[in-house]
């Protein structure tokens, strides 16, 4: 697809405010931890931090071996709070209620959703 | 007698969650006999390997990879010594092994279940076995176990259920009446001063079998004596 194309695509289908083209995709899908959690909420849209908390452990283990502690979780939930999801928020690609932990997945075009997808099967 | 804790055996609070794609991790049906709760999620095809996430009470004590529980759940279990020295993932998940679930079991497998634990008590040789029967008729069958028990051991061996006065004379078996005991039939060992010895098994007859577990949890074992202690009606 030329650069042009894909440009008409998304003007015929605007689908979220942010694009392939955009910065601050890139700068969110520069962790790991991020990109996961956007890859989780393509296939659950809704989550909270608890549960995508809990997940982002057990992902972690697949690589460690380990078990993972109560300890690693709660680290993940901190990480989470105060750095990835204001992050994620900020470029407009989730929703976050810090009041009830609520985290949404902003409508996003197929190509950014695909970009997502590939970046984290990439490293599976 | 034993309902509360038969109550207390089928519920406590343990929580798996197998996050597995399309591929079945069979795990759920490896812990069919265990008193846990096992439920799926979905993970999308190009995600993680498949994970378990361990909870107790409704918070969250561990996870770790499929493949690695697979590794634990070869025989033999080698059980953590320590159990204080041990993260808490594997506190519950050690728990959960150590007490197996049953229903609807004849008396021919509650017998095998039994010889286990006698069977048990016969290799350590010394501790305290504490049995009891529904009603005589229940006893005749073992009477030569136990008289080879008692003769061959130092086991300090309570039957509990039968009428004294109405009991096959055993030289080194102590009867115990035992109140309320119709319905069970109960075994426990206490592992003869070492606790990783320590077995019991609790059953209560029903209209289609016995349901009920057993279980290597000294902790719960030890309940198990207590309860039979208490129920000595003389």
């Amino acid at each position: 697809m030329t650069e042009n194309g894909l440009r008409e695509t998304q003007e015929e289908e605007p689908v979220g405010k942010i694009h392939l083209e955009d910065d601050d995709l890139y700068r969110a899908l520069a962790s790991t931890r991020r990109r996961r959690l956007l890859y989780i909420l393509l296939v659950e849209e809704e989550s909270t931090v608890q549960k995508l908390a809990t997940v982002l452990t057990g992902w972690g283990t697949t690589e460690t071996g380990r078990m993972a502690t109560p300890e690693d979780r709660r680290d993940i939930i901190t990480a989470l709070e105060h750095h990835h999801l204001p992050l994620l928020a900020e470029s407009d690609l989730v929703t976050y209620d810090r009041q009830s932990g609520t985290v949404a997945l902003c409508p996003v075009d197929q190509a950014v959703a695909d970009l997502i997808s590939r970046s984290v099967e990439s490293e599976q | 007698m034993f309902d509360p804790l038969l109550a207390e055996v089928q519920n406590r609070g343990r929580q798996f969650t197998v996050y597995e794609g399309e591929e079945d991790t069979g795990i759920p049906s490896q812990f069919a006999t265990h008193a846990v709760s096992v439920r799926r999620e979905k993970l999308p095809a190009g995600g993680p390997a498949p994970f378990v996430v361990i909870e107790q009470d409704d918070e969250f004590a561990g996870a770790l990879p499929v493949d690695e529980l697979q590794k634990l759940l070869e025989p033999p279990i080698v059980r953590p010594g320590e159990r204080e020295d041990v993260s808490e993932g594997f506190g519950v998940l050690f728990d959960v092994l150590d007490d197996t679930v049953f229903t609807a079991m004849n008396r021919r497998q509650l017998l095998g279940v039994s010889r286990e634990i006698e069977d048990r008590a016969t290799r350590v040789g010394t501790g305290t076995l504490r049995a009891s029967f529904q009603n005589r008729s229940r006893l005749e069958p073992q009477i030569e176990l136990y008289r080879y028990l008692a003769s061959h051991t130092d086991l300090d061996i309570h039957i509990y259920g039968i009428d004294p006065d109405d009991a096959p004379a055993i030289p080194g078996v102590t009867y115990q009446r035992g109140e309320q005991l119709d319905r069970y039939w109960s075994l426990a060992f206490d592992g003869g001063g070492d606790e990783s010895q320590s077995c019991a098994l609790v059953a209560r007859e029903q209209s289609g079998g016995y349901d009920g577990f057993w279980t290597y949890d000294p902790g719960l074992v030890e309940e198990i004596l207590a309860t039979l202690v208490s129920c000595d009606g003389s």
